[in-house]
């Protein structure tokens, strides 16, 4: 087992994974840049070193990253999720410099960080797969390609990932104007250009299977989730177990997602993403080669320790479970704050806290990395905290959640909380039966009033007055 | 008497260096020198050469400071230190200024032999340091390496030794870094030597093969007079011989080079115990690449060709590709696929199959490796790509330099200014690592809302700190509990309710009424208010409207006068 881990990230993930580590006797270390130096993820580990250059630079140049983690006497690296986390050069380096990497091997990573790889490699392993081509060389092979698929079709990049650099189209001339700016949008973001098409399913599932594996061949999967509340395929809301699936269909996705983790050698923890369409037809959109960030729902209903888990299979130890063993207890349900305006766009919300009141009791947890005071940065991810809820039915999980949304105060910045409370009384959500479009088609009906608490307007009331006085009658006159 | 040979230990520099540079504590590097002493080795090889890089990246520890410690605890042994000609302890020739400066101020430190070298052989290199070291009135040695390039002869050797005696060099050194000279092959290289020329000659063998004993062995019998060793427990896959095996094979004999047995003794089992107390585990051997296979890549090399092949819509060209990669390879000397290493083969590879004839364009990044920013290249194979390397540093040699050092601000110690300018980012780095180390810092605690910075406004003598508010049958007691001072038409109030304080911002608009308009900012919301009539007092209360974002509410105000 390793003695001291360094996370290579910020945030809630850094926090969950010192928490791990803490709970398995290892000395932690964390780095953050100049911006951060407020965060809570500094105060949790037992060593923290500066990274430059900020905000995000330096939490991204891994050579530095290793020589941190040599310094400061660390023997593997946990690069939690995005930044580095499915960056195969830094995997690769790490296992050259003998630091370990807590996550599968380089070879695993570039073969599915690499999305038209990853399904050609998917289709040797029998995976089911949603109709596409390769990379496209220019507009005629594109306009092919379409008429083989058939309409809708989603441009896609190459290297992307996380929802970024896909757009819809629904005849030749969408397809037309579209690629050209998809292809500026991946090379941005992704410093890749190349992009291909896929067949768009009509009001799909987005479904994952959650897998683990070891070094020695073993796979075994700990249910799904599903994460079809998004919003321009950023995930918003996550529940598990799916409320559509059989056990039956359960069953044969999780064979298929460890076939496809075996055909890469993977181990340690991933992801394997499905498309389901109304027919519970399922098709693999992608792998994950990190820990996701709603891991939480999953570890909920299993009560299987993820990170920890993730851990040991990185230090070489054989899996503890059996997939006779894995069992799912109730329902989950994740909600991610996120501090950002849903009435504006979800435009991002940056600036203090000035209050800030945990929900509490049965059947809730809370991963979050924010405090009263602490000052929301503009340059990162607007995740606050995520938000879990359990029960034993799901209808006992969703109630709860409303609570727990309801006893949940953080001012100073905007939140989606007040867009969650509502959703969550839509009998459309209650069902389960919502799709990846739902989202977009509901947000306009979603509306909501300001936060507002009992005694805001004794507050604002009283400045007022308070002022006036003061200003216009110092001397004492009313 | 004049013993048949000496023995010098370089476990400090060439030794594990996994354990060596990224392990031991200071104070067990101070330990392992005071047994090293003991012992009547010629010489301890103990700094220079990446032991600077990997002090400065690796240990977090200043290297000058090293040096000191090591100096403090090897009293009766030279110190020898490894120079890469006027690259120094870095990958590029630095300006001669720097060079003086260096190699003087490791002398004043206490060093006493410089053994220089250059990956390259390259004699404009390794002049100015044999010059400058020599004007320090120290031993130096001079390197010859080894290279596996069929092309180089005897007499190349023999030319190259005879330039660096006739630049100052007081011992030639025969370095085989990559293990591969086979005894035989020693043994025609001393003789040669000694038969041209009578200084000293040294041999630094690398034990890849398990050769390096014997080869060791037949050297000393055809006049080689010293050789490297390193300690047995930091014995690995890239060094010279281990120094318990080479004295145990000459003990008693005439090549017995009178080493103090029970004194090495004491420091293979020092070494042994440090490696059990750190529970150090030996890193897995490297896969051994069977590079002698035709054509064989690794695995990761050829997914990389492969991708960059689709991308240019070329997969007909792979199988040309492979070989391709397979030959730069070859040309670099095998060197190991560590990192950026195989993306450099790769896209150069690439670039000669799309190029009229081999290196006709060298990628950036291939410059930099051939100059040996990602580790040394013990031998470049290919003529070719070894002229390249030589231009490129012709062209580093020649350009202009700042009149003095570069001195960062802050630091006036000579020795971080000459860190500084060998490794700008590195030092920086490094220093602000020490600053924080020294200071102990604490992490950073989370920041409270900010008291008023000035003095309290003062308020009237008969201004009220309290107000009673109804709204609604509902009644609060507000009280103030502070006032910022007015910044403008701007300010800042803390009012408690209940027993919770909170701080609000006011500001005064002026708009043109009788009554102004007030934007109140709370909790990061601003809001519009403004009083729109005062009732006549009824007993103690006095009704106002107020309208609160454009919706009126009827509040029943009282005074509260709290002290």
């Amino acid at each position: 087992m390793f003695k001291k881990v360094l996370v290579a990230n910020r945030g809630e993930i850094a926090i969950r994974i010192i928490r791990a580590c803490k709970e398995l006797g290892l000395k932690t270390v964390s780095i953050y840049t100049e911006q951060d130096a407020n965060a809570l993820h500094i105060t949790k580990a037992d060593e923290a070193i500066l990274v430059k250059p900020g905000p995000i630079a330096g939490y991204l140049d891994y050579e530095q990253i290793l020589r941190v983690a040599r310094w400061a006497g660390a023997d593997a690296i946990h690069p939690g999720y995005g930044f580095i986390s499915e960056n195969w050069r830094f995997a690769h380096a790490c296992e050259e410099g003998g630091i370990a990497f807590i996550g599968p091997s380089a070879q695993a990573i570039r073969a599915m960080g690499n999305k038209i790889r990853a399904r050609e490699v998917m289709a040797e392993a029998g995976v089911p797969l949603v109709p596409g081509s390769p990379a496209l060389q220019d507009e005629k092979e594109a306009l092919d390609w379409a008429a083989q698929i058939g309409y809708p079709v989603m441009i896609k990049a190459k290297a992307g990932g996380g929802g970024k650099g896909m757009r819809l189209v629904h005849n030749d001339d969408q397809l037309c104007q579209g690629l050209a700016i998809a292809r500026a949008e991946a090379k941005k973001a992704f410093g890749d250009e190349a992009v291909y098409l896929e067949k768009f399913i009509v009001h799909p599932k987005h479904i994952e299977m959650q897998i683990m594996a070891d070094r020695y061949g073993r796979v075994i999967h700990l249910g799904e989730r599903d994460c079809s509340i998004q919003r321009r395929h950023q995930k918003l809301i996550e529940i598990a177990p799916s409320l559509v699936l059989t056990p039956e269909k359960r069953q044969a996705m999780g064979e298929i997602a460890c076939k496809a983790a075996q055909q890469i050698d993977y181990h340690t923890v991933g992801t394997v993403e499905f498309l389901v369409d109304r027919d519970l037809n399922f098709y693999f959109l992608e792998m994950n080669t990190r820990i996701q960030v709603e891991h939480t729902i999953t570890e909920i209903i299993t009560g299987i320790d993820i990170v920890q888990e993730q851990i040991r299979l990185a230090a070489g130890e054989p899996l503890r479970f059996r997939q006779e063993e894995v069992k799912f207890w109730g329902h989950a349900i994740q909600c991610r704050i996120n501090a950002e305006d849903p009435r504006n766009n979800f435009f991002p919300s940056p600036g203090r806290i000035t209050k800030y009141q945990s929900p509490g009791g049965i059947g809730i947890r809370i991963d979050g990395c924010v405090f009263g005071g602490y000052e929301v940065p503009p340059y990162f991810d607007p995740l606050l905290t995520k938000l879990c809820a359990w029960g034993l039915t799901w209808e006992e999980a969703v109630n709860r959640m409303a609570r727990a949304l309801d006893e949940y105060i953080i001012r100073g910045v905007k939140t989606t909380i007040p867009l969650y409370k509502k959703l969550l009384q839509d009998p459309e959500f209650r069902s389960g039966r919502y799709t990846t479009e739902y989202m977009e088609r509901k947000i306009t009906e979603l509306t909501y009033e300001d936060v507002k608490e009992p005694y805001d307007i004794f507050y604002l009331a009283a400045a007022t007055l308070f002022f006036e006085m003061n200003f216009f009658y110092k001397d004492g006159q009313e | 008497m004049k013993l048949p040979f000496r023995v010098t230990d370089a476990s400090l520099r060439d030794g594990l260096e996994d354990f060596v540079l990224k392990r031991m504590h200071p104070e067990e590097v101070t330990r392992l020198g005071t047994l090293l002493d003991r012992v009547g080795f010629y010489s301890i090889d103990c700094w220079g050469g990446s032991t600077f890089y990997h002090a400065l990246t690796g240990l977090a520890e200043d290297p000058w400071e090293r040096l000191k410690r090591l100096r403090r605890a090897i009293r009766h042994t030279p110190l020898q230190m490894v120079v890469r000609g006027q690259m120094l302890v870095g990958f590029k020739p630095y300006q001669k200024e720097l060079v003086r400066k260096f190699l003087a101020k490791a002398a004043n430190l206490g060093m006493d032999i410089f053994r220089v070298y250059d990956q390259l052989n390259d004699l404009a290199n390794m002049r100015p340091a044999i010059i400058m070291a020599k004007e320090l009135r120290k031993e130096v040695e001079a390197t010859v390496l080894y290279s596996r390039s069929p092309s180089v002869t005897m007499a190349d050797y023999l030319r190259l030794a005879e330039d660096l005696i006739n630049v100052g060099a007081d011992t030639i050194c025969i370095n085989d870094s990559l293990g591969t000279m086979t005894p035989e092959q020693v043994a025609s290289l001393v003789t040669t030597f000694k038969w041209h020329f009578h200084q000293s000659l040294r041999l630094h063998l690398h034990d890849s093969q398990r050769q390096a004993v014997e080869a060791y062995m037949v050297g000393v019998r055809v006049g080689a007079e010293r050789v490297d060793t390193v300690m047995g427990p930091l014995v690995w896959s890239d060094c010279p011989p281990a120094a318990e095996q080479l004295v145990a094979s000459v003990a008693g004999t005439v090549f017995d080079p009178q080493i103090n047995l029970a004194a090495l003794e004491a420091v293979t089992e020092y070494l042994q115990d440090l490696k059990a107390a750190h529970r150090y585990q030996e890193p897995a051997p490297r896969k051994t690449e069977d590079t002698s296979v035709e054509g064989y890549l690794p695995g990761l090399l050829k997914d990389y060709l492969r991708e960059e092949l689709r991308s240019r819509q070329a997969r007909d060209r792979l199988q040309a590709a492979f070989k391709e990669a397979h030959r730069v390879w070859q040309d670099l000397g095998f060197p190991p696929l560590k990192g950026k290493v195989l993306e450099i083969v790769g896209d150069q590879a690439l670039t000669n199959l799309w190029s009229d004839q081999r290196y006709e364009k060298l990628t950036e990044d291939m410059q930099d490796l051939i100059r040996g920013r990602y580790g040394s290249l013990y031998s470049i194979v290919d003529e070719t790509l070894r002229h390249h390397a030589l231009m490129l540093r012709e062209k580093e040699r020649n350009l202009p330099w700042e009149g003095r050092l570069r001195q960062p601000p802050g630091i006036t110690q000579e020795e971080d200014i000459l860190t500084y300018s060998l490794f700008p980012d590195e030092a920086l780095h490094f220093f602000q690592h020490r600053d924080r180390k020294q200071a102990a810092a604490a992490a950073p605690k989370p920041t409270a809302p900010k008291p008023p910075a000035a003095p309290m406004t003062r308020l009237g003598q008969n201004m009220p700190r309290g107000l009673g508010l109804t709204l609604k049958g509902e009644e609060v007691g507000a009280r103030l509990e502070a006032i910022g001072p007015l910044r403008g038409n701007k300010q800042t109030l803390f009012i408690t309710i209940g027993d919770m304080t909170e701080e609000i911002e006011v500001t005064f608009l002026d708009s043109g009424d009788a009554r102004p308009e007030y934007l109140v900012t709370f909790h990061g919301e601003t809001h519009r208010l403004k009083i729109r009539k005062v009732f006549p007092k009824e007993e103690e209360y006095t009704p106002i409207f107020l309208e609160v974002d454009d919706k009126l509410e009827e509040f029943l105000i009282k005074h509260l006068h709290i002290d």
